[in-house]
């Protein structure tokens, strides 16, 4: 019944003309750049988080959270009709997706794809609902260490548990948490690597460092490949599935939404682990599992509906504990702080109205998605024949201004400029840029969190083990180590005797 | 490829050690107040050790297909011209931004950008830039009153 209260409160928060809009605007950007591949969610909020701070909190959050669940919904449109996947957690709709539109049942597909991740979307933010408090009322006995340990694992997790080489993306990690530590520090005001200057100083700051690193970074990409996209050609007629089509994914709506939800919770985990999860699980449940790829409905509901899950799993860490389990999460993690919020164990009790406002602001979004990706799937279609010499000058004329904003610091420009070039340079090379950004947000947390442990303990190290929760989560990290090191171990091992026995 | 792996891992205990050493020149306090140092130091011993592991991966990995041409780090030829010359357009934009003010900037800009990324007819480019910077200025400037430099011509 409590809450019951507070979605009520939730509801009267977000039903302002400020807010609804800036669900609709989150939402719809969101979708088009779902739709159109090229520029992720990470990248779109960069560019956009300079713009939200003349807004309040509670609109700025809901603007950008709105981007990252809409471009779920759109990511499926490119992965169907152009087999590209328009976002990170749309790869594995091509594989049935793109074979349903061949066979002529790209309507059905994309309507699928809509009211699975309307499911997933919808039943999914019951889960944080329950799970959110709950979790902030376990972490509340956490003090700096536990803090501490907490981010520490949640580091390891996703660089060790996330998609690519794990020693890139701690690289990457350790990258980022260097980029933080520039400027004054918190504690004594010492200022670090900063040559003197009065602007470095204050930082880099998030907005130019990420604006540039996801942005402009994957724009230069890009333009560097300018890929051609070939829409099939079809028409779309029958968005609503056949009852036969119901049928088929009636358990799949609920594994989905189950898997997705628990997957996104986890640092490493997310939406694009959830969606492969979701798959393999619908092939191993289904009584035809070799029709997998060929264009089963099964194939394009289940990653639909667990990527959308996955988005409000992966806010129940973030705003329960204040600590993010990927990139997208960092990214909203940095935007809080900006507007200085701090989420946490005492973020439901000290902002009530934000958190609220955003969980009803998922159920608005959710149903404006529905109804952006059903009926008004013609408008997409449209946008995915623009071209992209029109979209590129835009979106960095974009970068310019929302990053000019900021302080009206031409500097902030230039560092803009260095770390697209440095984001473009690890995607040719293949070094993962999310953990940089979770290394930059949650670096200075984790300085803060040991530095206190040891004024705490006057100096003794062992107060990360003698504390139970921090043993238990620093123990949690070590197996975590061992299993990733075992798996590399047994991997190389099988790889060898691959080449032995093809030789 | 291999070369190219052993050159990032080099860069990566180069960078590492840059961070070591000038973190070693602020204070790292006592046990029970640690200072402004350690932290910057752990993470500049860390990269110079990972780096280190990535040499040796490097060095020792058997190289599967030696013989396929695998493709270089930078672009070549068309992509090489795109992403170098946008690179230099955002970078003399930067510069000029506050004295040229925001409208020439970015009209300048946006002509650049398109004659390089993808050119078509000139007519149909500068069609397209004149709505894309008028619709820029009408959006930030005058709907949601973003600061942004006038310049000498004071637009």
């Amino acid at each position: 019944m409590i809450a019951m209260d507070n979605l009520i409160l939730g509801f009267n928060i977000l039903l302002t003309p400020a807010n609804l809009f800036a669900c609709f605007i989150g939402v719809f950007i969101g979708t088009l750049i779902g739709v159109l591949p090229g520029i992720g969610p990470v990248g779109t909020m960069a560019i956009l988080l300079p713009i939200t701070f003349s807004m309040g909190p509670t609109t700025a959050i809901i603007l950008l959270s709105g981007i990252y669940y809409g471009a779920q919904y759109g990511g499926s449109t490119t992965s169907i009709l152009v087999n590209i996947p328009g976002e990170i957690g749309s790869i594995v709709t091509c594989l049935d997706g793109y074979q349903m539109a061949r066979q002529g049942r790209a309507g059905p597909a994309l309507g699928m794809c809509a009211i699975g991740s309307f499911i997933g979307g919808t039943v999914s933010i019951f889960g944080l609902i329950f799970l959110t408090p709950s979790l902030a009322k376990l972490a509340i006995g956490f003090g700096p260490p536990e803090l501490f340990s907490l981010i520490l694992l949640g580091l390891m997790m996703v660089t060790s548990l996330g998609t690519g080489s794990v020693l890139k993306s701690m690289l990457m990690a350790l990258l980022g948490m260097f980029i933080s530590t520039i400027g004054k520090e918190s504690i004594m005001g010492y200022g670090r690597f900063t040559l003197g200057s009065i602007t470095l100083a204050d930082g880099l700051g998030l907005a130019p460092v990420a604006v540039g690193m996801f942005g402009l970074g994957e724009l230069l990409t890009n333009i560097e490949e300018l890929k051609k996209q070939e829409v099939f050609k079809t028409t779309i007629k029958n968005l609503l599935p056949t009852l036969k089509d119901w049928l088929a994914c009636r358990w799949t709506f609920i594994r989905s939404t189950l898997l997705g939800f628990f997957l996104g919770i986890f640092p490493g985990g997310g939406v694009t682990v959830s969606t492969f999860f979701a798959y393999g699980l619908e092939r191993r449940c289904s009584k035809h599992p070799e029709k997998f790829g060929t264009g089963v409905i099964e194939g394009v509901c289940a990653p639909e509906t667990a990527n959308n899950a996955a988005t409000s799993g992966s806010m129940v860490p973030l705003l329960a504990l204040g600590v993010p389990p990927n990139g997208v999460m960092a990214m909203l993690l940095g935007a809080l702080i900006v507007h200085g919020i701090q989420p946490g164990p005492f973020f439901i009790n000290e902002h009530p109205d934000l958190f609220w406002g955003i969980i009803a602001s998922l159920f608005i979004g959710n149903i404006m998605l529905l109804v952006l990706n059903l009926p008004l799937i013609g408008l997409w279609l449209q946008l995915l024949r623009v071209p992209h010499r029109l979209l590129f000058p835009l979106i960095i004329t974009f970068c310019f201004i929302g990053v000019y904003s900021l302080n009206n610091n031409i500097f902030e420009l230039f560092i803009m400029i260095v770390f697209g070039f440095l984001g473009y340079l690890t995607q040719k090379i293949k070094y993962p840029p999310g953990p940089f950004l979770l290394g930059l947000v949650l670096g200075p947390m984790l300085e803060v969190s040991l530095r206190q442990s040891m004024t705490i303990s006057q100096g003794d190290p062992a107060i990360f083990i003698q504390r139970p929760l921090s043993a238990g989560l620093l123990i949690l990290m070590i197996l975590i180590i061992i299993w990733v090191s075992t798996q590399a171990v047994r991997k190389q091992g099988s790889t060898k005797k691959s080449i032995k026995l093809k030789t | 490829m291999k070369s190219r792996e052993t050159m990032i891992a080099a860069f990566w205990i180069l960078l590492g050690s840059v961070i070591a050493i000038w973190s070693s020149t602020f204070p790292f306090g006592t046990g029970k107040r640690l200072g402004p140092a350690v932290f910057p130091f752990t993470v500049g011993l860390m990269v110079i050790l990972l780096g280190a592991i990535l040499c040796l991966q490097a060095i020792f990995k058997k190289e599967r297909h030696p013989e396929k041409n695998l493709e270089s780090l930078l672009p070549e030829g068309a992509a090489l011209m795109r992403v170098s010359l946008t690179l230099f357009a955002m970078l003399a934009a930067a510069a000029i931004f506050d004295v040229v003010g925001f409208l020439l900037t970015i009209f300048c800009l946006m002509l650049f950008l398109f004659r390089v990324i993808e050119p078509q007819q000139w007519k149909v480019d500068l069609f397209y830039v004149l709505i894309f910077t008028l619709g820029s200025y009408i959006l930030f400037q005058v709907v949601l009153k973003v600061q942004l430099p006038t310049g000498f011509l004071g637009l």
